[in-house]
């Protein structure tokens, strides 16, 4: 034992501690001003010197000296670092500290896993802890998944809002038109003129193929959004796909006054699905025709290189503004929630092309107007 | 770095769970890994190697680290689950750390990853990954004495599941000169590298 001072008056199994050099417990008595009164041999291997007669915390890491100091306040035990010289690697001892007469403190103690230390408990207690990880981090990924998916579920509701909105605005008209086609017929059916009544079937024509379009850009809109278009990629010439659409469009070219006419060069035939490119050529050119002024024309152009074909539709409208030619491709940003399918009908045409891997733009001749252009890949001959 | 050490071998999971979120914050998950965790757990590895750490003091610190992954893991931004990985150590393995770092950053490289600690066998692993149905199996190997092991369970996969792709790696491989002599795919000592390397795999 090396000591400042008689252990005698401690108690019993304390006492027995400090007098063992035999034993494998660290014991060091401190007295009230926390200088070390006595310890064992094993508390002197320990500290690898003689610590009688000094502060106890300077034997610690500055960062362990809180620590202490609290554990022999209040009792208890703590899991320390021992000072070590500069390049001595740290040590971990574990104490018990344990009040004695006269504010004195016996810290009873070992380096970690010299006694207390169970390793199959501490390889179960890790690879409990291992489980616990893997559970926690999907949960996390589970919980982030279905935050994702509420905010997608709201993203679509509010798209079916919108698109329900752009229903219900852009029926109306072709619906009133033939509402009134209906009262007149009705009213004057068995006296009108053979010319008045294929007047009046014309009308009710391009109702119906007004409303048909619109139908059909939406539920173009809700498949591109939700990912629910697979194409169907044959080599297919671009100019009978143009062609076909000119043909379906005549009547609302007809009632605008506008003529349409197509120009091809070289070989038209590109990879696509022949059904979804009518969509976009139906989109472009009815947006044209709407823009177009009356008794103007609207004109498609058809070119390509080794890699491409281009196709190009130019109306004398009022042509689109520099600031919104990216813009005007996204969905509904033409003119609002409420003002129809016309800017859905290019947010679907962008869709369409760039799953195709194509893309499209939109650019302003020097004569004026608009000029929407696209390219997609060509068909391998 | 020595501070940190000291933070593990104290068991302070506070302060270790502070400093990683700084790094988090900095470098994101791989940073934490590569720059903070790992190096620490394989300084304590030394340490204990050379006789001046107890099993216990390993034991600690690991805890530690594992707290720290843990409490990381809803902070961290996780991407759609892709393509199967299943990641493993090899049987006789006990040190899954690694193992469980390689699988968070295939997942957070948007793999569907399986994590399998501690198999019982090469056999029960390659039926594992034929079950998944897994493209990529990651093998994580802390000791060299551990590399029959590796090489057994190697052989199984390619009996059981002769289509998916092997990455090994771990400090238990540091003398393997390439990939080919275990019959591995890819054979990446750095996790970061691994993941990289493995993304050829996904499609």
């Amino acid at each position: 034992m090396q000591d400042a001072s008689s252990p005698e008056e401690l108690s019993g199994w304390a006492a027995v501690l400090l007098r063992s050099d035999a034993h494998e417990l660290a014991a060091i008595l401190v007295d009230a001003s926390q200088t070390v009164v006595a310890t064992n041999g094993a508390a002197a291997a320990l500290l690898d010197r003689n610590v009688v007669g000094e502060p106890l915390l300077e034997s610690f890491e500055p960062g362990s000296r809180i620590k202490l100091a609290r554990a022999l306040e209040t009792g208890g035990t703590c899991e320390l670092l021992l000072r070590g010289s500069e390049n001595d690697a740290p040590r971990v001892v574990r104490f018990a500290v344990l009040p004695e007469a006269g504010a004195r403190r016996v810290l009873v103690g070992a380096s970690n896993g010299q006694i207390w230390y169970s390793e199959a408990q501490g390889r179960e207690l890790l690879r409990r802890n291992d489980e616990l990880g893997v559970l926690s981090r999907q949960l996390a990924r589970q919980a982030q998944e279905l935050g994702q998916a509420r905010t997608r579920l709201e993203h679509l509701n509010a798209l079916r809002q919108q698109l329900t909105a752009t229903l219900a605005h852009d029926l109306r008209n072709p619906l009133s038109a033939v509402g009134l086609v209906a009262r007149e017929l009705g009213r004057l059916g068995q006296g009108l003129p053979l010319t008045r009544v294929s007047a009046l079937a014309r009308r009710l024509e391009r109702s119906v193929l007004r409303m048909a379009r619109l139908i059909d850009t939406v539920l173009a809109a809700v498949r591109l959004e939700e990912d629910e278009i697979a194409l169907d990629r044959t080599s297919t010439s671009l100019e009978d796909v143009v062609r076909e659409a000119i043909d379906a469009l005549a009547p609302l070219a007809d009632e605008r006054h506008v003529s349409v006419a197509c120009a091809a060069r070289g070989d038209t035939r590109a990879l696509v699905d022949a059904t979804w490119m009518g969509q976009v050529l139906d989109n472009l050119l009815a947006n044209a025709i709407r823009h177009a002024p009356q008794g103007s024309a609207v004109r498609v152009a058809i070119s390509g290189d080794e890699q491409h074909v281009e196709c190009s539709v130019s109306d004398q409208g009022p042509g689109v503004p520099p600031e919104l030619r990216e813009a005007i491709f996204d969905r509904f940003r033409q003119a609002g929630p409420h003002a129809g399918s016309a800017g859905l009908g290019l947010y679907v045409s962008r869709g369409v092309l760039e799953l195709h891997g194509g893309r499209i733009w939109v650019e302003q001749p020097e004569t004026g107007g608009a000029r929407f252009c696209f390219e997609v890949p060509r068909a391998t001959p | 770095m020595e501070t940190f050490l000291r933070v593990l071998l104290t068991g302070d999971r506070a302060t270790a769970l502070e400093r990683a979120r700084r790094e988090l914050a900095h470098g994101g998950l791989e940073h934490v890994y590569d720059d903070l965790l790992k190096p620490a757990l394989e300084r304590i590895g030394e340490l204990w190697q050379q006789g001046r750490l107890s099993l216990a003091d390993e034991h600690v610190a690991t805890a530690v680290v594992q707290a720290t992954m843990t409490a990381l893991y809803p902070e961290v931004r996780w991407p759609a689950r892709g393509a199967k990985a299943v990641v493993a150590t090899v049987p006789g393995e006990e040190h899954a750390l690694g193992a469980r770092m390689v699988s968070d950053l295939l997942a957070l490289d948007g793999w569907d990853d399986v994590y399998v600690p501690c198999s019982e066998s090469a056999q029960a692993l390659a039926a594992r990954v034929k079950e998944e149905g897994a493209v990529l199996v990651a093998l994580s190997v802390s000791l060299r004495s551990h590399v029959p092991a590796l090489r057994a369970t190697i052989e199984a996969i390619h009996r059981a599941a002769p289509g998916a792709k092997i990455l090994a790696g771990g400090r238990g491989l540091e003398e393997v000169a390439n990939g080919a002599e275990l019959g591995v795919d890819l054979l990446e000592k750095e996790a970061r590298r691994g993941v990289n390397d493995a993304r050829r795999f996904k499609s």
